[in-house]
């Protein structure tokens, strides 16, 4: 597969079709990989797709006030399913124009989630690692174990029902529909059936360790406002502090910001570097968005925006009698 | 030298505690951090680089600097004195002597009556620091190469080695020579013992990656200020400030406001060069308003600027923002495309 | 979902010529939430 991918993207510059492909290629740590920014032919042998592809490259697409777009008239991009819905998101928003981007779908069978991993060496070092078919091989210092592949995989990757992009102007290999998941929101479902206070009181030591660098915002792609409102101070929204009650409120906001409009890519969650649990609030807003509205994210890139559309027979059961 | 057996590491502490607060390596639900420990059960001996620097004790995420209500003003103080850090590195230790030259001594051209930070001064005058030797090294150091390494005992005021069954004690400054000649321990290291820590030192440093020769680092960043390697460099970072904050010597602050009525309090708190609106002036202009601006500066400020003002890079090879960037952009090999441009 | 109490968060459709019907509600709500107490949850500086 990586082959007949190297290939096409070789024949894409080659053509001129594009003047830039974003793809992953080998990190400099076990079991990571690190974006590639391809501009020549021979810079295409770099390029890896495996299940240590984890970031969701379409955040460049808007970095930097769409700084990308503005350097490059044509921009190819490799995506995976989730990865796919973020640019129907942009193309909808108009953050992008579609025809300026070449959408390269790759089969994904789910990426790994370094912090489980770690969890089961116990933040032992890993030195070295091969993933082989459905297992992940570890070894360090003074362990050497192998794993099954779905033990480690992201959260998101288990409740994905889309995992090859729904829009594309070019896949490796056959892409699937829709695969069917039972129980994806459970946990959303196990979380409200405790009680009020049990439930205030996860939130607020969960996000008590919230360190406010900002990574789970800078790296999603839904998030790309010029001034974000945390930065905002004439007037000052929230404390910039991380007092708990203002991260609370700081994550609150932008799961609702990012509401109808996240794909759960789980950029954010890997992103973390103290290991918050980022997706107990966003399943339950994609949720809701889904059972009041049906919509799912960018998968219909001809659809308005669920929270930029009205219906007249939407649910109104919140507001009482 | 003396030494403790490991089995009575908990009496230790426990006597420890009686004269001083103890700052330690804690596993913080997730994250490991350094934190005030309440008993000697909630130290984690086999952590070897926290997750959070313990950088945060002396200078924390959030700081109250003065708060005021009608009938005046009231200035925190620093209530854990004095106290003791258990399990420190190498790598965190140099690092607090490269933040008390921004915060405690003066700079280096001679001035009278420098300005020095007091709530910085209040904790770092009164702390005394076991630096634990790193037997183990991750492949994510790089200490070696700011001239520190595992065994390096430079900014502690007493050296721990750990062997199999014991910690074995040695004073390097005055504040640990007195702590020594004062604890109750009467044990010595035996003669093999001591020899052992050469050969822990050595076995140590064979974990440790190549140094690489930084010399021309300084001069290199600023001979390649106008090129486009920078753009290079910089394509894949997404400008979150996770390297900043976990880094044990990054410094840089907001102060930031927070009044209602008639009280209120002035906070400092962590910033990041990375932060789009880091330089975003009062008139609106942002002298560096791309990403590549901005990484440019980061690597400016900690390989050239801090050199030609404190004569020592800003780094001390500590490995954590190689390990929580999001996009895996690894500050050695900056370093290594830097030097070899 | 927070754990905000669902009292605490009420919402309604009234028209400006509903008077009585505002005032109703209104007393509703107010005797609902003075029974549960002061809000300490996601309040700034509260006794949490």
């Amino acid at each position: 597969m990586i082959q007949n991918l190297r290939m096409e993207v070789k024949k894409l510059l080659k053509d001129k079709k594009v003047d830039i492909v974003l793809g992953w290629e080998k990190g400099s740590l076990p079991l990571s990989s690190t974006p590639l920014f391809i501009h020549e032919e021979e810079d295409v042998d770099r390029l890896i797709f495996d299940e240590t592809c984890r970031n969701n490259l379409t955040t460049y697409l808007t970095k930097d006030k769409r700084k990308l777009g503005k350097t490059y008239d044509k921009i190819g991009i490799i995506v995976k399913g989730c990865d796919a819905r973020s640019i129907v998101l942009y193309s909808i928003e108009q953050q992008i124009k579609k025809e300026n981007v070449v959408i390269i779908g790759v089969p994904c069978n789910g990426v790994l989630e370094k912090k489980k991993i770690l969890r089961k060496t116990e933040n032992k070092e890993i030195l070295e690692s091969k993933i082989d078919g459905k297992n992940v091989h570890l070894k360090g210092r003074d362990f050497d174990m192998i794993i099954p592949l779905n033990e480690v995989l992201c959260d998101s990757c288990l409740t994905c029902r889309y995992p090859d992009a729904p829009v594309h102007d070019i896949f490796i290999g056959k892409p699937r529909k829709e695969v069917d998941i039972k129980d994806e929101y459970k946990n959303v479902i196990d979380f409200e059936k405790k009680s009020s206070e049990e439930r205030w009181e996860y939130i607020k030591e969960e996000y008590s360790k919230c360190l406010r660098c900002y990574a789970c915002r800078n790296v999603c792609p839904a998030c790309y406002c010029n001034e974000c409102f945390v930065d905002q101070n004439d007037p000052q929204w929230i404390g910039k502090t991380p007092e708990v009650t203002d991260t609370i409120i700081f994550h609150l906001i932008r799961n609702l910001h990012v509401a109808g409009r996240c794909v759960d890519c789980g950029a954010c969650v890997s992103a973390c570097p103290v290991d918050l649990d980022l997706r107990i609030m966003n399943k339950k807003v994609e949720k809701e968005v889904k059972e009041r509205f049906d919509y799912t994210a960018g998968l219909d890139i001809n659809e308005k925006p669920a929270m930029a559309s009205y219906c007249e027979n939407e649910k109104q059961d919140f507001i009482m009698g | 030298m003396i030494k403790i057996k490991k089995s009575d590491f908990n009496t230790f502490i426990n006597n420890l505690q009686k004269n001083y607060s103890v700052f330690a390596p804690v596993t913080d639900s997730k994250a490991t951090a350094f934190k005030k420990i309440k008993s000697v059960g909630d130290i984690n001996n086999n952590i070897l680089n926290t997750k959070r620097s313990p950088k945060e004790i002396f200078f924390p995420q959030s700081e109250v600097l003065f708060q005021y209500t009608e009938k005046g003003m009231e200035v925190p103080k620093w209530e854990e004195k004095p106290f003791a850090i258990w399990g420190m590195r190498n790598c965190d230790t140099k690092s607090l002597l490269l933040l008390d030259k921004v915060f405690g001594e003066a700079h280096q051209i001679p001035k009278k009556d420098m300005y020095k930070d007091p709530y910085w001064k209040e904790k770092y005058d009164n702390c005394l620091v076991f630096n634990i030797a790193c037997n183990e090294p991750l492949s994510t150091c790089f200490c070696n190469w700011f001239d520190g390494g595992p065994f390096d005992k430079t900014g502690s005021d007493i050296f721990v080695v750990e062997t199999d069954d014991s910690y074995i004690f040695e004073a390097v400054s005055d504040k640990g020579k007195k702590f020594l000649n004062d604890c109750k321990i009467t044990e010595n290291a035996s003669d093999k013992e001591i020899k052992k820590i050469e050969k822990l030192k050595e076995t140590a440093e064979s974990y440790l990656a190549i140094k690489e020769d930084i010399s021309s680092l300084f001069s290199k960043t600023k001979e390649i200020w106008d090129e486009p390697i920078w753009d290079e460099i910089a394509a894949k970072c997404i400008n979150c400030g996770a390297c900043a904050f976990v880094c044990p010597t990054c410094h840089c602050f907001d102060v930031s406001d927070e009044g209602k009525d008639k009280k209120g309090k002035r906070i400092r708190l962590w910033d990041s060069c990375m932060f789009a609106i880091f330089t975003k002036e009062a008139s609106g202009h942002n002298p560096r308003s791309q990403s590549t601006q901005r990484v440019r500066q980061r690597v400016m400020h900690k390989y050239n600027y801090f050199m030609d003002n404190y004569d020592e890079h800003l780094c001390t090879g500590c490995g954590r923002c190689v390990v929580v960037c999001p996009v895996n952009l690894d500050i050695r090999e900056v370093i290594k495309k830097i030097i070899s441009y | 979902m927070i754990g905000i109490e669902p009292e605490r968060v009420q919402f309604s459709w009234i028209s400006a010529g509903e008077g009585e019907r505002f005032a109703n509600i209104i007393e509703k709500i107010t005797n609902e939430v003075k029974k549960i107490g002061p809000a300490t949850r996601l309040v700034k500086g509260a006794k949490q």
